[in-house]
């Protein structure tokens, strides 16, 4: 563990902990591991002084110190119907009942069995994606993941299937406080998976997701979860490659989470591929919120949208940093870019950094940010019809959200969503 | 019902006055109109009921039922059966027109302590209500008066008032950007609410609305005082001479 000294001690003993779970697996695995331990070394840890953790200290994570606490909640759900529920309970993902064989032409394993079944094709893709993301902007939590990573799931949508898959995450027990997940999804031409994340995070999570979007292939990924009032630090890096025609959607949903950075890079690689990514955030008490965008457009004739809107409160603050990169070749791109805060009083802070770096003469790009506090005409018109002060804030801020949340296409999902954030304004915690 | 005495207002970032002493007392079931020229404190008479935020009260007091009224909330005056109909709807998108309304709803019975109304039977109410105003399925679903007409938000605003039955409503200038047709359909909505346990205030520049809601009491705001009062004829006599005579008379007067 040499670079354990460099990582914050409780992610260094995640590490030793993991680490030595896995060492014994098949040679793919330690291989990966060994050579993001390479990367490591010269990407490094991330600290304040790097352009893109200016606004959000490292050590909120690093050095964060996790507590396990039970949870006392129902556990949530995103989708009730037809939707392969997978449940971690802190130590691995659960495929006993389901899983394999349940959607035709989809395969999951868990990534330590994977680990032994050297022929999955998926496998390829563990740090692959992560690997050719530093050139821009250095990831080094998500290298650290790929590093120590001792659970996740090995997904493979053969072509032209079809599957929702949920994974219910029941991890804020005790000897679960901290979690270090790694999927890897290689969904095929032409097929379409829905994939959702719900449930309770562990107090201190680092979890990346490496996505293979395949030709005409359509995968949406939808991640969210209720709190249980523990102090804790999570950390998400979502990468994605995107063939022609392909379709990749992310939305996640941060309620209840006191320190929470969200990466995404998605690549459009082939022709007339597309990306719609998008976030709601939820934040009071000081907690903060960081949702940095990475969007590489590479083929011709693509679009891509980002849709983040952060509803802050007492001394909450809200940072997004979305860059839209349009290569030489990539002409005829379509790049949209919206980052909006709602500040329910003086002491929330939202800042906001957009980018757009174009190579291509013939693109249409546009971004825009906005921070303000609520409309008081409207304010005054709702209580003049007899709605409280409170509620008429909620009422506001969930139409402030409801451009993010439209962004998710399942109905579905939609409207738990939306019921989520709901909960959370009546919550209060 | 509304009893409003010796009110005087003021602009809370200007050292400006608005309303000078403004007396009515307006009973139960009874109609009323406010007429005046721009700039006479019609709007701020209506916002200061309705408890608008940005005014001084320097005198007076203002009671609904008995109760002081000045000291209550928006939301409290609402929950006690106070009504604006609004100038200026406000649009407010990503709010759906039922959502709203019936949240508004409910929350005036939780104030009164009254049951909630569950969304079958709110529904089929809303329903009821809004096609005895003209008013098509597709405008209650859309966000509360968002890319309305001039005349939707009007009629949107009257549709409310049904729904939320309130005992005393204010209409300020509600016949405002209505073309004839319009005028009419919301006159003849503002009429099927007329009851003997219902009051209400009409604000407005011209006499023709009067033509369509006939009230039983004139007056003439003008400089931010009642100058003239009276019946129905009132408003004639101002369409015959103008405010300006009227208000040089309490010049004259004062």
């Amino acid at each position: 563990m040499a670079e354990a000294a460099n990582i914050g001690n409780h992610l260094a003993q995640f590490g030793a902990r993991a680490t030595a779970l896995t060492s014994g697996q098949a040679q793919w695995l330690s291989k990966a591991q060994n050579q993001a331990a390479e990367r490591l070394r010269v990407v490094g840890v991330p600290a304040r002084r790097d352009e893109y953790w200016k606004y959000t200290d490292p050590n909120g994570i690093l050095n964060f110190c996790p507590q396990a606490t039970k949870n006392k909640y129902k556990m949530p759900s995103l989708v009730d119907n037809d939707a392969i529920d997978i449940l971690s309970n802190g130590h691995g993902f659960d495929l006993s009942n389901n899983g394999n064989g349940i959607a035709q032409g989809v395969t999951i394993h868990n990534l330590l069995d994977a680990a032994a079944a050297e022929s999955l094709a998926a496998c390829e893709l563990y740090g692959k994606l992560e690997s050719q993301s530093h050139g821009i902007i250095p990831r080094g939590m998500a290298t650290i993941n790929t590093r120590h990573a001792d659970r996740g799931l090995v997904i493979e949508c053969q072509a032209r299937s079809h599957a929702k898959i949920q994974l219910l995450m029941d991890c804020a027990q005790a000897k679960s406080s901290g979690s270090m997940i790694h999927h890897v999804i290689d969904v095929r031409p032409g097929a379409q998976l829905l994939l959702t994340e719900i449930g309770y995070d562990a107090a201190l999570v680092n979890i990346v997701y490496e996505i293979q979007v395949g030709e005409g292939a359509s995968v949406q990924l939808v991640r969210a979860a209720k709190g249980n009032g523990q102090a804790s630090a999570h950390m998400c890096s979502i990468f994605a490659d995107v063939e022609a025609g392909g379709q990749f959607d992310s939305f996640a949903l941060s309620a209840w989470r006191p320190w929470a950075r969200d990466e995404c890079v998605v690549r459009l690689k082939g022709d007339q591929a597309n990306t719609n990514l998008a976030g709601a955030s939820l934040g009071k008490a000081d907690c903060h919120h960081d949702d940095t965008v990475l969007v590489i457009h590479e083929g011709q004739n693509c679009e891509s949208r980002q849709v983040f809107k952060k509803v802050l409160h007492q001394s909450a603050k809200g940072v997004f940093q979305g860059k839209i990169l349009v290569k030489k070749n990539a002409q005829k791109t379509d790049g949209y870019q919206i980052s909006q805060g709602l500040l329910l009083d003086d002491d929330a802070q939202f800042l906001a950094k957009p980018e757009l770096e174009i190579y291509a003469d013939d693109v249409a790009c546009s971004h825009g940010s906005t921070s303000g506090g609520v409309d008081e005409t409207q304010m005054f018109y709702l209580r003049s019809r007899g709605i409280a002060k409170k509620e008429a804030e909620t009422l506001l801020s969930m139409a402030f959200l409801a451009d993010a949340i439209n962004e998710v296409r399942d109905e579905q999902v939609k409207s738990c969503l939306d019921d989520l954030a709901k909960e959370w304004f009546s919550r209060g915690d | 019902m509304l009893n409003i005495q010796n009110l005087h207002v003021n602009l809370d970032d200007e050292d400006k006055s608005i309303l000078n002493g403004v007396n009515l007392d307006i009973g139960a079931g009874e109609v009323h109109a406010i007429m005046g020229p721009n700039g006479s404190g019609k709007s701020t008479l209506s916002y200061i009921l309705a408890g608008k935020e940005g005014y001084e009260i320097a005198a007076g007091q203002v009671t609904f039922d008995d109760q002081d009224f000045l000291d209550m909330q928006p939301e409290e005056r609402a929950a006690h059966g106070f009504f604006l109909a609004f100038q200026y709807p406000v649009e407010i998108p990503g709010v759906g027109n039922m959502t709203f309304l019936r949240t508004a709803l409910n929350a005036q019975r939780k104030l009164r302590g009254e049951d909630a109304m569950s969304a079958a039977d709110f529904l089929r109410m809303a329903r009821a209500k809004a096609k005895q105003l003209g008013i098509g399925p597709e405008l209650l679903k859309r966000p509360v008066n968002f890319g309305f007409s001039g005349g939707e938000k009007k009629r949107n605003e009257i549709f409310q008032m049904a729904v939320l039955e309130p005992r005393m409503c204010v209409l300020d200038e509600t016949d405002s950007g209505l073309d004839v047709d319009a005028m009419r359909q919301v006159a003849s909505g503002v009429n099927n609410l007329r009851s003997p346990d219902r009051s209400i205030l009409l604000i407005t520049h011209y006499q023709r609305l009067l033509d369509h809601i006939l009230p039983d009491y004139v007056h003439i705001l003008a400089n931010g005082k009642i100058v003239a009062s009276g019946g129905p004829e009132l408003a004639l006599k101002v369409e015959e001479t103008g405010y300006g005579a009227m208000s040089q008379e309490t010049k004259t007067d004062g």
